[in-house]
């Protein structure tokens, strides 16, 4: 599927308008709509290669920005959505098998839970860690514990 | 054995002499002990940043410790030195403390570069120890970021002399 096939496809079933750039798509996708979006991307557009989740702490909100990739036709797309401190994030997991370290990454460094993940535990950090040192809220001289 | 009648030092150097080539050294046993130790540390292979990178290239032939006797040995039982060189982080602290468990008495520990010191740049990093003497006891710091080698080797010189002039024959560890 092409770029400019997958912006018309996306503005006719998912009612959204996409950014374009050479070779990549970008959405600002509802939280409602984050499922669905990516099962389209993964089994219509077939984006077989998921290259990262990841989170941007805007105090007040979540950006949850996932990038997936078509490697055969060399294109992209980056879909984003926004979500409250407090809420979770379905799984995408389920559709591509690299995201379940992505999102425990995501997990670990700013404490967002994700619906259905398999393991969601934490990855990089000791698992008796307190806090999520990636959100801005985290002090900058807090040491861990033990070696205060 | 047990020794009845004390024998003057002197006649047991006129024995010794006697022998074919002898020859008689005396010393105390503190003395000699702390002269083996101070010429033949054995360092643990243990690299953690990019300070191991000067590392290596003082244990290369340009810089060559070898000539103090100083070879690298793989397994922490075999060792008696560890060279800290790099950023402690949270999750390796617990293995360097078993490292130096390990490490059979009497043994130093050697903090190169700022990071091993107190953290250097990533003091306030949430995933860094500020300073690897808050794990297990330093004997030498060795500032730099990283140390040149001979910045290392003037290092290595301080702990001999540490060990030469030391008053006991091991050093108090509080565990």
């Amino acid at each position: 599927m092409t770029i400019e096939k997958l912006k018309d496809k996306i503005k006719e079933k998912f009612n959204l308008d996409c950014q374009v750039e050479v070779g990549l798509v970008k959405i600002l996708v509802p939280k409602e709509s984050w499922g669905t979006l990516a099962e389209f991307l993964r089994f219509e557009a077939e984006f077989n290669y998921f290259s990262f989740i990841t989170a941007v702490d805007r105090k007040e909100k979540f950006e949850m920005v996932a990038r997936v990739e078509n490697l055969e036709e060399k294109t992209a797309c980056e879909f984003t959505t926004e979500i409250l401190p407090n809420e979770t994030l379905s799984t995408l997991s389920e559709l591509w098998e690299g995201a379940v370290w992505q999102e425990r990454e995501v997990f670990d460094l700013f404490g967002i839970k994700f619906e259905n993940h398999p393991d969601l535990k934490r990855i990089l950090l000791p698992e008796d860690y307190t806090g999520y040192p990636l959100k801005k809220e985290f002090p900058l001289d807090k040491h861990y514990e033990p070696y205060r | 054995m047990e020794v009845k009648e004390k024998i003057p030092l002197q006649s047991i150097a006129e024995i010794y002499q006697t022998f074919p080539g002898g020859e008689l050294m005396l010393t105390t046993t503190e003395k000699f002990f702390k002269w083996a130790q101070v010429s033949s540390f054995w360092p643990l292979t243990f690299g953690l940043a990019c300070c191991a990178i000067e590392m290596m290239a003082t244990f290369a032939s340009r810089f060559d410790l070898d000539r103090w006797g100083m070879i690298m040995r793989g397994s922490p039982r075999q060792s008696d030195l560890l060279i800290i060189s790099g950023t402690v982080t949270i999750k390796m602290g617990p293995r360097i403390r078993r490292l130096y468990e390990q490490m059979p008495e009497p043994k130093w520990v050697l903090a190169m570069g700022s990071c091993a010191i107190s953290g250097g740049i990533f003091r306030n990093s949430y995933a860094v120890v500020p300073g690897v003497d808050r794990i297990i006891p330093v004997d030498v710091f060795v500032p730099g970021c990283p140390p040149v080698p001979e910045a290392l080797m003037d290092g290595i010189l301080k702990l001999q002399d540490k060990i030469k002039n030391s008053k006991n024959d091991y050093r108090k560890v509080e565990r």
